[in-house]
């Protein structure tokens, strides 16, 4: 191959190659929560066909996990947490801009949909029952604790202390909860009231009344160092405008 | 054995042992790195205080446990499948091969959910185990058989290429001299395959430590347990980092040593020889 066909190669390729480089702007990469899951993917359609041209990337996982990625320098956006001390972690550190609380969950509790062990949240005491929680730093586990610790004077002062002693798992994620329940491999898992409503009829749902429940509030926020600062910002605007609202309203999210 | 081969090739061999050395180099660097980054980002006094955090400790207990039961399952279960292997021609040998390399190629996770399918309350064989109140999920009984799962493989095979490589003649003379096949196997295939069976052994060990994702999906995570050291090092990874980095060199440790002790042994033999 001669040097002049060489350097027509090369201009041919360059030709080729920009145009894509430069139309394939950098996704909006969104880190958020399990229980997220099903609502935000239906957001980033929407959000993507009222911005043609702009792509967002979702990476879902419990948010200590995000949170600990997102430390460690994870490339990414959007950080939407399930709970506001993995925020906070991010704020102190700088890492992320000022959140913004976008929506709330309440918990419920789940068991398989036939032969449940478990009736009414006294049951979770019963001995021999299989419980199955996230873990500690989990939303959805700390949550959880919240809830039986609430619990307890009402349902006998044991009450903790026989659902600690009835818990056979620390799930890494709300997810892995509901998905043990549907198994039947536990007797009851306690999850957001979104996750049990995307499970449909695969699991029972036992509701946790008010005075015991907590309202969990979810903050999302821009990441400071973001590549993609415009898109990013726009993202979060979108999550907070009617249409996107309205769409973790269908999944059940609270206002 | 290899330098001998250089030294005997004269220049020539030295230089290809150059040019080689600087070809593996990358991939070699690649490799090392990251582990050299691991035990880097920690520094000693945080090392010492996550070693004696009691998540670190009853992992461990709980990971010495069960890796040294899977490993003595490994053995005896795996010992009869690798002399059929090795020893013996019949219908449904490659089935059987191709059985045994099986946990090897696919993802740990999708044993765990196998595993679920089969043993969990609403599984296969489970649902009876639970109709008369047994219950193997989420216990320690769950992470010993994920285990048996996937490290058993390692075991046979190794195991294997050590009987294969016993000489069938001796074990023919011991036949023709009266010995029984029990006899023979303890008299003769035994002591000369015993390397190959401690090597795999160590092997099965190595691998053992290391599960992570069927024991995850079939034992669930709690300290004490089922939470073994990998499962502690993605929990603490949630909310402490050098916690999560200090249990991560524990395991690291545990398997330079299993796989040190399975090269000594592999060396003694060929020394032996």
């Amino acid at each position: 191959m001669s040097f002049k066909t060489s350097i027509r190669l090369l201009i041919l390729a360059l030709a080729v190659l920009l145009p894509t480089v430069n139309a394939t702007a950098s996704p909006i990469r969104v880190f958020a929560a399990a229980s997220l899951t099903e609502a935000f993917r239906d957001i980033g359609v929407a959000y993507e066909s009222k911005h043609p041209g702009d792509k967002v990337e979702f990476n879902f996982a419990g948010s200590p996990t995000l949170k600990t990625q997102i430390q460690q320098g994870a490339p990414v956006d959007v950080f939407a947490s399930a709970d506001l001390p993995n925020m906070q972690a991010l704020v102190d550190a700088k890492v992320v801009n000022a959140p913004v609380v976008f929506t709330r969950n309440t918990l419920v509790i789940v068991t398989p949909p036939k032969d449940a062990a478990v009736k009414s949240p006294a049951d979770l005491a019963k001995s021999g029952v299989k419980l199955v929680l996230a873990g500690q730093k989990v939303p959805a586990g700390h949550y959880a604790d919240e809830v039986l610790t609430k619990m307890t004077p009402a349902l006998g002062a044991d009450f903790a202390e026989k659902t600690r002693q009835n818990t056979v798992s620390r799930e890494s994620n709300v997810k892995a909860v509901l998905a043990k329940c549907i198994l039947g491999e536990a007797d009851a898992g306690i999850v957001f009231s979104t996750d049990a409503r995307s499970a449909g009829r695969t699991v029972r749902v036992i509701t946790i009344p008010t005075e015991y429940n907590v309202v969990a509030e979810y903050p999302i926020a821009t990441i400071t160092n973001a590549d993609n600062r415009s898109g990013a910002a726009s993202f979060v605007a979108f999550v907070l405008s009617k249409p996107g609202q309205a769409i973790l309203k269908k999944y059940g999210f609270l206002k | 054995m290899a330098f001998l081969n250089d030294t005997d090739r004269g220049p020539q061999g030295r230089r290809e042992l150059v040019g080689l050395a600087f070809a593996s180099a990358p991939l070699i660097l690649f490799l090392a790195i990251p582990f050299v980054a691991l035990v880097a980002s920690i520094s000693p006094a945080q090392w010492l205080h996550s070693v004696h955090s009691p998540d670190a400790i009853s992992a461990l207990a709980l990971t010495l446990r069960t890796t040294l039961l899977s490993t003595v399952i490994c053995i005896v279960g795996g010992l009869p499948v690798a002399l059929l292997l090795g020893r013996h021609r019949f219908r449904g040998r490659e089935f059987l091969d191709t059985l045994i390399d099986l946990p090897i190629s696919v993802p740990p996770v999708v044993v765990g959910v196998a595993l679920l399918m089969a043993f969990g309350r609403m599984g296969l064989i489970g649902k009876h185990f639970h109709a008369i109140g047994i219950d193997i999920g989420f216990t320690t009984a769950a992470v010993v058989l994920a285990q048996v799962v996937i490290a058993s493989p390692f075991f046979i095979k190794a195991a294997r290429a050590g009987i294969e490589g016993v000489d069938p003649r001796l074990e023919n003379a011991a036949r023709v001299l009266g010995a029984n096949p029990w006899r023979v196997f303890w008299t003769v295939t035994f002591p000369l395959a015993k390397p190959g069976l401690l090597a795999g052994g160590l092997l099965a060990w190595a691998r053992a430590l290391s599960e992570f994702g069927a024991t995850m999906m079939f034992a669930g995570n709690f300290p004490g347990r089922t939470q073994t050291l990998p499962l502690a090092v993605m929990s603490a990874f949630e909310s402490d980092l050098s916690l999560s980095v200090g249990i991560a060199t524990i395991s690291l440790i545990l398997s330079v040593v299993a796989l040190v002790g399975a090269k000594l042994i592999a060396r003694s033999w060929r020394t032996a020889w």
